[in-house]
Formats: C-alpha cells, sequence, structure tokens
C-alpha cells in the first residue's frame, strides 16, 4: 500500500449514491476508484484491486458493510484501512464503527464537494 | 466545475424520474404485507431495506424532507421487527398513510429545487462573479479537540459548511506547531485539553508567541460556560464560544460571526458579562 491514498474499494448499493460519490472522487478528487454494489461483490474484487482504503456502506440488502469488512480483514489476516458511511450514527453507533477499526464516519448525505477531502484527512490521520 | 455540476444534474434528473415508480414499488410492497395472513420478516426486511435506500438517496440527491420522510416510514419498519402481530397490524395503517403522504412529496422532488444542486449553482455563482477580482482565499480552520468523536463530529460539520481547507488535532501542542505554516484563518479549539489547554493557544496566539497573526480569530468550544471562566477568556480575547453539544447550525454561525469581523486592528477589550 502507498504512503500517499491512491485507490479506494467503495461500496455502495444506491445507484443515484455512488454515481454522486463517484463523481466527487474520480471526477473531482482524481481518485482510482473501483465501485462495488454489494459486499460478496467487494470481497471477490478485494484482492485483485488492491485499494489503499475502503469506504463502505453500511446498510446493504446482502451482507451488510461491516461484515464485508470482517469477511475481508479476516482474508488478508489483517486490519486493512476502512471508512464507514452512514445515514443513521448516533454517538453509540459511531463508537460501535471506530471499535471495528473505521479511521472515520462519514455521514450522509455528504457534501460531495468535500468528499475527497475527508477520505485525504482520514487517511492521514491513521497510525 | 461546470462540467461536474452538469453531470450531478442528469444524477439528480434521473433520480427525480425514477422516484415515482420506487415509491408506487414500495407502496406494493406493503400492500402485499397487508394481504399476507403472516406478515413475514421476510417480507418486511425487504420492505425495510428499500425504504431506507430510497431515504439515502433522497438526502444525497438534495431532498432532505422527502428523505426525513422516509427515515420516518423506515424507523416505523424496523420497529414492526420487533412487535407481536396485533401491534404490526397497527403500525401498518399508521406506515401506509406515512407513505401516502411521500407519495405527495414526490410530485416537489424536481431538480431544480434539489439543494444539492442549488448549492452547486451557488458555488459555480460565487466563483463567477470572483473572476477578474483579486482571488479570495477560502476561509482555512484548524481544531483541536482530544475527543476521537468531537473530531469526527467538526470534520461532518466543516465539511458540510464547505469549509475545505482544514486540519484537525488531538491536542494543543501539535496545533500550534502547525499553525505557523498553515496560517489559518480561524482556530476552533476545545478549552479544556491537557498539557496544552485551548487557553494556552489563545495566550500564545494574542501574545505572538505563535507566529501567526496575533487577532486571528480563536473559537472556544466548552462543556459549560461558567461566568468567571467566560470572562476570562473574554479579556484573553476569545472571539466566541460554542458549548458542547453544538449543532452544524450553531458551528455556521460562529464562524460567520468571527469570519466577518471588518476591522482586523489591534484587540479592543470587550465589556465584561455581568
Amino acid at each position: 500500500m502507498h504512503n500517499e491514498l491512491k485507490r479506494i474499494l467503495y461500496l455502495e448499493d444506491d445507484p443515484f449514491i455512488s454515481e454522486i460519490a463517484l463523481l466527487a472522487l474520480c471526477n473531482i478528487a482524481n481518485y482510482n476508484v473501483l465501485h462495488c454494489s454489494s459486499g460478496h461483490d467487494a470481497i471477490e474484487k478485494f484482492d485483485t484491486f488492491q485499494p489503499d482504503l475502503m469506504l463502505f456502506d453500511v446498510m446493504l440488502p446482502d451482507i451488510d458493510g461491516v461484515q464485508t469488512y470482517d469477511r475481508i480483514c479476516e482474508n488478508a489476516h489483517a486490519r486493512l484501512p476502512i471508512v464507514f458511511m452512514t445515514a443513521k450514527a448516533q454517538t453509540y453507533q459511531q463508537q460501535y464503527y471506530f471499535d471495528k477499526g473505521a479511521l472515520c464516519v462519514i455521514m450522509k448525505p455528504f457534501e460531495a464537494g468535500t468528499l475527497g477531502r475527508q477520505l485525504e484527512y482520514c487517511w492521514h490521520s491513521r497510525r | 466545475m461546470s462540467d461536474a455540476h452538469e453531470t450531478a444534474g442528469k444524477i439528480v434528473e434521473d433520480f427525480c424520474m425514477r422516484l415515482p415508480s420506487e415509491i408506487r414499488e414500495v407502496s406494493h410492497l406493503l400492500g402485499s404485507l397487508n394481504a399476507e395472513s403472516q406478515r413475514s420478516n421476510e417480507a418486511l426486511v425487504k420492505l425495510h431495506a428499500e425504504v431506507h435506500r430510497i431515504s439515502g438517496s433522497a438526502k444525497c440527491m438534495g431532498f432532505p424532507l422527502l428523505g426525513d420522510k422516509l427515515s420516518d416510514i423506515e424507523d416505523n419498519l424496523e420497529t414492526m421487527l420487533e412487535e407481536s402481530v396485533q401491534l404490526r397490524n397497527e403500525r401498518l395503517i399508521n406506515v401506509a398513510s406515512l407513505i401516502e403522504g411521500v407519495a405527495r412529496l414526490t410530485q416537489h422532488a424536481r431538480p431544480e429545487n434539489s439543494q444539492l444542486l442549488r448549492r452547486a449553482r451557488q458555488k459555480l455563482k460565487a466563483s463567477g462573479e470572483r473572476a477578474g477580482q483579486e482571488k479570495e482565499k477560502p476561509l482555512s480552520v484548524l481544531f483541536a479537540d482530544d475527543d476521537l468523536s468531537i473530531r469526527h463530529l467538526m470534520m461532518n460539520i466543516l465539511s458540510a459548511l464547505g469549509i475545505e481547507r482544514c486540519m484537525y488535532f488531538s491536542n494543543g501542542r501539535d496545533l500550534l506547531n502547525k499553525a505557523r505554516e498553515f496560517r489559518p484563518d480561524l482556530i476552533i479549539t476545545d478549552w479544556v485539553m491537557s498539557p496544552v489547554s485551548g487557553f494556552d493557544i489563545l495566550k500564545a496566539v494574542r501574545s505572538g508567541e505563535a507566529k501567526i497573526p496575533a487577532d486571528t480569530g480563536i473559537i472556544f468550544l466548552t462543556s459549560s460556560n461558567t461566568l468567571e471562566r467566560v470572562n476570562r477568556a473574554i479579556d484573553a480575547g476569545v472571539d466566541d464560544f460554542l458549548v458542547k453539544p453544538f449543532s452544524q447550525n450553531t458551528v455556521g454561525r460562529s464562524i460567520h460571526r468571527v469570519a466577518s469581523r471588518v476591522t482586523r486592528g489591534p484587540r479592543q477589550s470587550k465589556k465584561q458579562i455581568n
């Protein structure tokens, strides 16, 4: 993995939200992003794509974002950099995502113009 | 940026065109629940997931009211998953009524009403107005709080306010070390931190020790606002306070107040609060 954030694995099932996020991350922030619309798809493509960072929606129709992350980390035998995105994040819920290893939790609706910078900050805040 | 705006416009337009059929599908799923003799969990889970998705989508496309109404339905459906059959039957009537309300709201879901596109248009307009004039420096903020959840909350708030040039620290020493290089317009800091407190940051800036303009805007975050401490901070030159818990609106108003100061001359001593 690079010191600079370049490759992002993005998991989101809603087609409209994902288009706005891809606009923000690819067109505006110039990241290399692989979008998956299901947890199983993300697990399958992780090894080939080798992202620096994962950006996962939490609530998904098949396996949720947290379960997907756990499976990927299990396969990789390591806890990997992750940012969760959710529409519902009370303080106790945020803490759950941080305990899982999240660098940060981005709440929906997100600001498309600054999403790239938010991820940049999250990336540089990792220990 | 105008290409991105145009693309965003097409995405929102697409969403608005598909929304009525998605709401009809939700009504249909709800109707099938009504028809079942058993309120199966599987059907409820499917309906809940779909409503959650559309709610998130509506909020991200710039229709917060619609998104909130859908969130209400989502909350009801979530509660139904825990309830007995009889209570579910009663709640279904409420959910059906809420969905009818949402169906009416979808008429107003048009690209011209999207807050996402409105903000993008305002940004484009503002950048157009600045063309040919001296380029205005975007606001830059340094933030310090030793609580991780507060740092993340503020990150989300400043991002939502469109403030892009920010750095976040878990302690006052790191903030002061970075300040000279970063040259912030504004510092927002927790009052009580150790070993370098917000008050220490304030003194370092106002005395010139921090090597940034002594009149740099400073806002304290505080959990309490006892009079003696507030007066002491005012005397030392703090510009404003944010009392925890704070909201995006209060943060936005405070930043606007401090950043809008017309003069940047020698700091006048402020009237004590009595």
